[in-house]
């Protein structure tokens, strides 16, 4: 076990109008170096905000609780209690050279008046200490890396002189181009034609190989999960109701959520009368459900129990979490 | 099943682009759509599917003629509704007269030319739903508002109950709270905005409706129950679908048969089965290998495409697709394929169509 990150308990609430919500809720979880963990959940679940607290770009009127741990064990070693960092340094060198990220729209994190280069180049300096002809020769390097052809000419290009495709390479080329131990990607290929994101994740594959980095990668697509991650967490309203190994947690799902959301996936293998939808709609933030968040719409919730008290997360076997009364007594005598 | 509604005969969409040069504008063309045949039955759902920019959005607006075509034609055809004609009198029976015109006069309507007033009528039989539900509703009209709107726009009906009647019987069908038809539609969440969508598309019970992307911005809990609603609505109402998306598996649940664009022209259309488990173009067979399966034990092995999907302003010679194809040979280059039939309803552009054979086993 080579353990880069430990998040213990984190919790972040929310100063609305209509009061206090808590979109993330005593979520725990570990990256390895060189594994990827998937996080799925639909949206509203808090994936992308967990993943924020990491790189602490929370906005202000975000609270982390007291009890939340962030642990992270940086390039030359040393540990990082991420809630603890405080001076500007720190943090500049934290975000991009330690952890990298990878948004949802391209078009959005790049900034439209300076060039594709001009931004690597910039990163480059500051976390890799290359200036001038050296700078440009590892963006070039990057680009090249990432498969966008004719690196040298694209390089001087604007991001919107790119499609949507490759300014999306671009902006893993731009992550990576810092040198990040662990990087976070929140729904990379979501916004990308089958084909595209196939090469995408093609390429994040590879280069998490050749760098050995830790991934964090955020989706909703079970399928894209399948593909690339060593481990699921299943997020449902700000906690985490399931973990383990892909495979297995794919192959034999214990929540009744993430059961549900097997279901609900079309296939292109069988072409079904009708799909099976998970019932009901997801709650607003500011009206979580009491005990278990999935009680009103779970099929098997036990009235009295699952909407009073939330479950406690049992370990059923080695490697595998799940949070769930119908899993509670199993995982008691299996202790 | 049978009935035709709409034929499509290589429709044509271009737009023209301005490109400022030092002393003078350019004018070039870009061909979104380059001649697109095929038809729709009534009752059936005809799925869309190609990457961004091949012209799948176009090819939909264009049938609604909310872009107009730049050569080609769509025949709309109608069926004599059964109206009480003893019963209305005024500006309704000015506008049935119209409308009885268009029917019987017409027999079969070439949308492409109708303009003005008469397109105006003709609206209520054809309708679009949206991609994304948040910003496709008026924030400062009520949910029954909303639905009401198409009836009152196109004149179709003006007495106020009647109108109220008919909001709440399709509100109720989209299994939409009838109690919540005076709320705004910031107090919905996506799924319940997207079937407020839904019933605004079917309210003037269209025999018509586009469905460009409108599960795709959903969660997969909630599309699902989206999907499942649409098959419901259809079989109630007969009405028929173009469901535009770019998710391949969504298509194969709820399409009778497929599309496949590139480009701005067809590659392949085939029933579904057809198309999923025995496709004949290797663009299609390439799309269906990048869709990644949520099985960790299936193989995943998508073929590489190399390159990029084609600037439309300068499509490739030939094929259009031999740029990026694994099996593309001189002839591919040179000389663009016929749209072909290779059996009764599989249809596809590929000179090399009979030799592939990439069919898969069904798992049903």
């Amino acid at each position: 076990m080579n353990k880069m990150l430990t998040v213990e308990d984190l919790t972040i609430s929310f100063r609305t109008d209509e009061g206090v919500i808590t979109p993330v809720q005593k979520v725990s979880f570990e990256v390895e170096a060189g594994k990827t963990l998937g996080l799925v959940g639909e949206s509203g679940s808090g994936k992308s905000v967990s993943t924020k607290a990491l790189m602490r770009l929370l906005p202000g009127s975000a609270v982390l609780d007291r009890a939340s741990r962030m642990r992270y064990r940086a390039k030359d070693g040393r540990e990082i209690d991420i809630e603890n960092v405080r001076s500007t340094r720190a943090l500049r060198r934290l975000r991009g050279g330690e952890i990298g990220m990878i948004f949802q729209e391209p078009m959005a994190s790049f900034s439209p008046v300076y060039s594709i280069g001009n931004q690597m180049m910039e990163a480059i300096r500051l976390h890799r200490g290359l200036r001038g002809r050296a700078a440009r020769a590892l963006a070039i390097e990057m680009l090249d890396k990432v498969g966008i052809s004719n690196p040298t000419a694209r390089i001087d290009q604007f991001p919107h002189e790119m499609s949507g495709g490759m300014r999306q390479r671009a902006m893993i080329a731009l992550a990576l181009s810092a040198g990040p131990n662990l990087l976070i990607a929140d729904e990379p290929t979501t916004a990308l034609d089958v084909t595209i994101q196939a090469q995408v994740l093609d390429l994040m594959r590879s280069l998490q190989d050749e760098l050995g980095m830790g991934m964090i990668f955020i989706t909703h697509d079970l399928g894209v999960i399948a593909q690339i991650a060593d481990e699921i967490a299943v997020m449902y309203l700000g906690t985490i109701v399931e973990k383990g190994p892909t495979r297995e947690v794919i192959r034999n799902p214990m929540h009744p959520y993430t059961v549900g959301l097997l279901e609900a996936i079309p296939s292109l293998d069988r072409l079904e009368a009708r799909l099976k939808p998970v019932p009901g709609d997801i709650p607003s933030p500011s009206e979580r459900p009491s005990g278990c968040a999935f009680h009103p719409r779970c099929i098997q919730a036990v009235s009295g129990l699952c909407d009073v008290q939330a479950p406690p997360e049992r370990a059923p076997r080695a490697g595998r979490a799940v949070s769930c009364w119908l899993h509670a007594e199993e995982g008691r005598t299996a202790a | 099943m049978t009935e035709t509604l709409i034929e499509v005969k290589n429709l044509q969409v271009r737009f023209p682009v301005r490109s400022k040069k030092l002393f003078r504008t350019e004018t070039t063309e870009l061909r979104a759509v380059d001649g697109v045949s095929f038809d729709i039955k009534r009752g059936e759902t005809v799925g869309l599917v190609g990457e961004s920019g091949s012209g799948k959005t176009t090819v939909g607006r264009a049938i609604l003629r909310a872009i107009d075509p730049s050569a080609g034609e769509v025949i709309f055809h109608t069926r004599n509704d059964e109206v009480d004609v003893a019963h209305i009198e005024g500006e309704e029976l000015r506008k049935f007269r119209q409308h009885m015109n268009l029917v019987f006069k017409a027999g079969p309507v070439q949308l492409s030319s109708l303009s003005g007033d008469m397109l105006r009528m003709f609206r209520p039989r054809m309708s679009l739903v949206f991609q994304d539900p948040y910003s496709s509703l008026n924030p400062r009209m009520t949910v029954r508002d909303i639905i009401a709107e198409p009836l009152v726009a196109s004149g179709m009906m003006s007495n106020r109950d009647e109108i109220d009647a008919r909001v709440r019987e399709i509100a109720a069908r989209c299994k939409l709270n009838l109690e919540h038809l005076r709320r705004f539609p910031h107090a919905f969440s996506g799924g319940q905005r997207q079937r407020i969508c839904i019933a605004r598309a079917l309210v003037s019970r269209p025999d018509f409706v586009v469905c460009d992307e409108s599960v795709s911005a959903l969660d997969v809990s909630i599309q699902a129950e989206i999907v499942n609603l649409l098959k419901d609505l259809q079989d109630e109402m007969g009405v028929a679908f173009l469901f535009i998306a770019h998710d391949l598996s969504v298509v194969a649940q709820i399409s009778h048969r497929v599309a496949v664009l590139y480009v701005g022209k067809f590659v392949e259309y085939a029933p579904t089965e057809k198309l999923f488990f025995a496709p004949r173009h290797p663009y299609t067979h390439a799309l269906l290998s990048a869709v990644p399966r949520a099985d960790p034990d299936a193989d995943f092995d998508p073929i590489k495409l190399t390159g990029e999907i084609p600037n439309p302003l300068a499509a490739p010679s030939g094929c259009r697709f031999h740029t990026r194809c694994p099996y593309a040979r001189p002839r591919c280059s040179a000389e663009e394929p016929d749209w072909r039939a290779l059996d009764e309803d599989h249809f596809v552009a590929c000179h090399f169509a009979e030799e592939f054979d990439f069919a898969r086993p069904s798992g049903h």
